[in-house]
């Protein structure tokens, strides 16, 4: 095996006990690591009683995964997974830590969370040393105070060289803890895997965090010239193509996409364009950044920025904020001064919420208060777009369940059922403010002026729902279908180290790592389809709470039809039409029928005939 | 033909480590941070210090090896590590005022970086990339070397105040 | 000379979904997408553009010349 272990750490929470798990390398090399790797082993552990596995129970097993060019392509991603809270499925999501590489040098290529514990705990890697530790004193605390005392942890009790530096570390804020099913896994003060809502996973194991440290080699590749000669090319490539995107980072967006792609949030979606020329890098710049580079694992491009504010002389730190982030707690919430939005993210960050699902739950609630659907008696203060200290507010509320809170912790899908519940309204009277796609709000990119990147079926068919890194689209054999995305989540590579790379150097890249020869054919017509097939079923059997009926769910949420009313791209919209043909070809493509259910022919040609069982038990709840 | 050494620009560092991926490349075959003859530690969010050997005027660890594993490149300035003469005893890593050389699982002496032979790989790395947080220069004076012989904490201190000013101190919670 | 592009995803919504240009010169393949970007003036950076032919990549320095089919499509940007 070149380029990864082949073992897993299996920890056990409720027994506490830990144990090696060997993968076999024909599973890597059918599904990578990472995204691929995760759905497999969920499928194989809890495929046959999937739907009545509470993601937020014990049986949900939580994974951290590495993939085969971990460590070894510039940049770095890890992918958190598990059957997601938000959607039911499994969503590989991704996050900037260098616990990658510490858990894949200390000996693994993964570690695998079952069991829950009664009290809070963390868990303690250091190399071959597994230990569960007491985590009481850590309960409650906030991402940056949480860090300090894990610093203090890990320097008190091992004794480490440069330890008082910050430990690499996965951990989970009050939002997690308070299981708000959007939560994230939180790493290095403002980062985060935030798409599938597993830092909730992560609270209902009492996990307040994982800390690794490895000391060891990485696995050896099998090409070691070729490999030295592609890294040290591509460590210059990368920044050279993308010269604006390294200086700027995603911040550039701010204005971009509001102003010409008319395609950011804008009052929870009400609008997609915007002329407000401060609201952009170079006003974060001025009033914000204090480090233009700050960058994770390995990564020659360092998008992030390091933003400070002062507000009331306390300090809120973020980077960038990226422009999710700050897309979500600006713009969606009529908020468009930089240094409001900027502490909103740290925020967001402290408190470990997700900034987009949180952003986007806001602006849902923010617009059936504008609606008189939600009105003062059910929040206890007035919801006003623009309104900095009633978002701070209630980014509060949500993170500790006070008040609406309390509902707005379910995610905006949930949300919307309860409220159309507790209102005595039809359920899609509230839905048609909710902006999401399979319980999971739609990342900040618009697809109704056809300007930006998605297609219009991009959140319609994406089996991660409203995930922006992950959109599905046509031509199905390029980098615009969501294949392409199952891969880089799999090989787990970071996609902003892709861009202007083409493929085929990515794919050499994988084949000197490990030695196989896999190509663009093999990537589009069987790695992806295969990952992508069976997300897709383990989506389709969901369940306990919510489950998905392609008739009704494999589409944009109303707003997207309903037609954009400013900037250039007024009066364009998404196309009911357009959209039932697309999505019926995409699923053709991929060798799925036309409800998106994979065929028995497909399943067959992609090594997945275990899962025509679980075909007819969708079937069956679908009463097809 | 003077010795050399490589500068450090704290401003520039951004925490990349690419360095530490070639200095292992280049001294173990294998992608390895661990055994990296640079180190870098990150303190708080874009207080990234790059850590390694600033090649002492008086080369403390080099007096204090017991036995004499630890000599100088008279050409490149270096401290350079005898590995059959290396027990691992630990000596030199206590006295070093900066806690530089490294003891680490799987290698049977010391690491202390050793200029490359006079052409840094870690200097390349930074360069290719476009952080340039490191250049290779003529040995500086005394006077210039010696402020450098310090933890890296210490460092990161300054480091903070200058990037979060009056936040500094609080942002670093050291 | 001729040359069709055909533009892949959203592109084919902004610039079309194929443009065949006759050439009288041969410009590099990003001074014509520079052009043709100006011209309809959609928000699309010519350098966030990959360039395929025959399924294999194409640098944008290349001379438009050398080909008669071209696929454009968008490296996705922002996070």
């Amino acid at each position: 095996m070149n380029g990864f272990w082949g073992r897993l750490l299996e920890v056990d929470l409720t027994s506490s006990s830990y144990k090696e798990v060997k993968i076999p390398s024909t599973v890597f090399r059918k599904f990578l690591g990472g995204r691929g790797l995760a759905t497999w082993l969920l499928w194989s552990e809890l495929g046959s009683k999937w739907e009545s596995v509470d993601p937020l129970g014990p049986e949900n097993i939580l994974l951290i995964l590495t993939g085969p060019l971990t460590g070894y392509y510039p940049g770095i991603k890890l992918i958190v997974s598990g059957k997601s809270p938000q959607t039911n499925g499994v969503v590989g999501s991704a996050i900037s830590s260098e616990v990658a590489v510490e858990v894949k040098t200390a000996g693994y290529d993964g570690v695998v969370i079952k069991g829950s514990s009664k009290d809070p705990v963390y868990l303690y890697i250091h190399d071959d040393r597994v230990e569960v530790r007491d985590a009481s004193k850590l309960w409650g605390k906030t991402g940056i105070e949480l860090l300090r005392m894990l610093r203090e942890e890990v320097r008190v009790n091992y004794d480490l060289e440069g330890v008082k530096s910050l430990p690499p570390a996965l951990y989970i804020g009050p939002a997690g803890e308070n299981l708000v099913r959007t939560a994230p896994v939180n790493a290095k003060w403002t980062h985060g895997a935030g798409y599938g809502g597993y830092g909730a996973v992560m609270g209902s194991k009492k996990l307040k965090a994982v800390v690794v440290r490895g000391s060891g080699p990485l696995p050896k590749v099998a090409n070691f010239e070729e490999f030295v000669k592609l890294w040290n090319e591509l460590i210059k490539l990368i920044p050279t193509k993308n010269y604006w995107f390294k200086f700027w980072g995603t911040p550039s967006e701010y204005y971009f996409a509001g102003n010409r792609k008319s395609s950011e949030p804008i009052r929870n979606w009400q609008e997609e364009w915007h002329d407000v020329i401060e609201y952009s890098h170079h006003d974060l710049e001025t009033k914000v950044w204090v480090r233009r580079y700050w960058s994770d694992w390995g990564c020659p491009l360092s998008c992030m920025k390091v933003s400070i504010v002062s507000i009331d002389g306390k300090y809120y730190l973020t980077d960038g904020p990226d422009y999710e982030m700050g897309a979500y707690l600006g713009s969606n919430l009529g908020i468009f001064d930089v240094k409001e939005f900027t502490a909103l993210s740290a925020l967001a960050d402290n408190l470990g919420l997700c900034g987009i699902q949180t952003g986007n739950v806001m602006g849902f609630a923010f617009e059936l208060y504008e609606k008189g659907v939600l009105t003062k008696e059910d929040v206890g203060y007035e919801l006003r777009w623009g309104d900095f200290k009633v978002a701070s507010k209630l980014i509060e509320d949500i993170t500790y369940r006070r008040g609406i809170g309390k509902v707005l912790a379910e995610g905006t899908y949930r949300a919307a059922l309860k409220i159309a519940e507790m209102k005595g309204l039809k359920p899609e009277e509230v839905l048609k403010y909710a902006i999401q796609a399979k319980g999971i709000g739609i990342g900040a990119h618009g697809i109704r002026s056809k300007a930006d990147f998605p297609q219009p079926i991009a959140y319609v068919c994406s089996v991660h729902g409203g995930d922006h890194t992950s959109v599905a689209g046509l031509p199905i054999n390029t980098i615009e279908s969501e294949s392409w995305k199952a891969f880089f989540d799999s090989a787990v590579v970071c996609w902003f180290n892709l861009f202007n790379i083409p493929e085929d150097t990515v794919i050499k890249f994988l084949n000197v790592v490990t030695g196989w020869g896999m190509s663009k054919d093999e990537l589009y017509k069987e790695l992806g389809p295969r990952i992508l097939t069976l997300q897709r079923v383990l989506l389709l059997l969901g369940g306990p709470d919510v489950y998905w009926d392609p008739r009704v769910h494999d589409d944009n949420p109303p707003r997207f039809y309903e037609p954009l009313p400013s900037g250039p791209y007024r009066g364009k919209t998404g196309d009911r039409e357009e959209v039932r043909k697309l999505k019926i070809q995409y699923f053709s493509e991929l060798g799925w029928d036309e409800l998106g259910i994979p065929t028995k022919d497909t399943l067959i040609k992609l090594g997945l005939t275990e899962l025509e069982t679980a075909v007819e038990r969708v079937k069956k709840r679908l009463g097809i | 033909m003077s010795q050399l050494w490589i500068f450090r620009d704290f401003d520039k560092c951004s925490g990349c480590r690419l360095c530490e991926i070639t200095c292992s490349l280049k001294h173990e075959g294998v992608v390895w941070p661990e055994a990296s003859r640079i180190t870098v530690l990150e303190f708080a969010p874009g207080v990234a210090i790059p850590h390694t050997c600033v090649q002492c005027y008086d080369y403390p660890c080099v007096k204090v090896c017991p036995t004499n594993a630890l000599y100088v490149d008279s050409r490149t300035g270096a401290v350079l590590v005898d590995t059959g003469k290396c027990t691992l005893c630990g000596v030199c890593v206590k006295v070093c005022p900066a806690r530089v050389p490294k003891v680490v699982k799987g290698k049977n002496y010391v690491l202390i970086c050793d200029l490359c032979g006079g052409e840094p790989e870690c200097v390349k790395a930074c360069k290719g990339v476009g952080f340039n947080a490191l250049e290779v220069v003529p040995k500086p004076e005394k006077a210039y070397v010696d402020p450098y012989i310090t933890l890296p904490e210490v460092i990161a201190s300054k480091l903070s105040s200058k990037v979060y000013k009056e936040f500094g101190k609080e942002v670093l919670g050291l | 000379m001729r040359v069709c592009i055909k533009f892949l995803g959203n592109l084919a919504e902004l610039l079309g979904s194929e443009v065949c240009l006759e050439l009288s010169r041969c410009s590099s393949i990003a001074e014509v997408m520079w052009s043709l970007i100006k011209e309809k003036n959609v928000p699309v950076v010519p350098e966030h553009l990959i360039f395929l032919s025959g399924g294999k990549s194409v640098s944008p320095e290349d001379s438009i010349c050398r080909f008669n089919e071209l696929y454009v499509i968008r490296t996705l940007q922002g996070g």
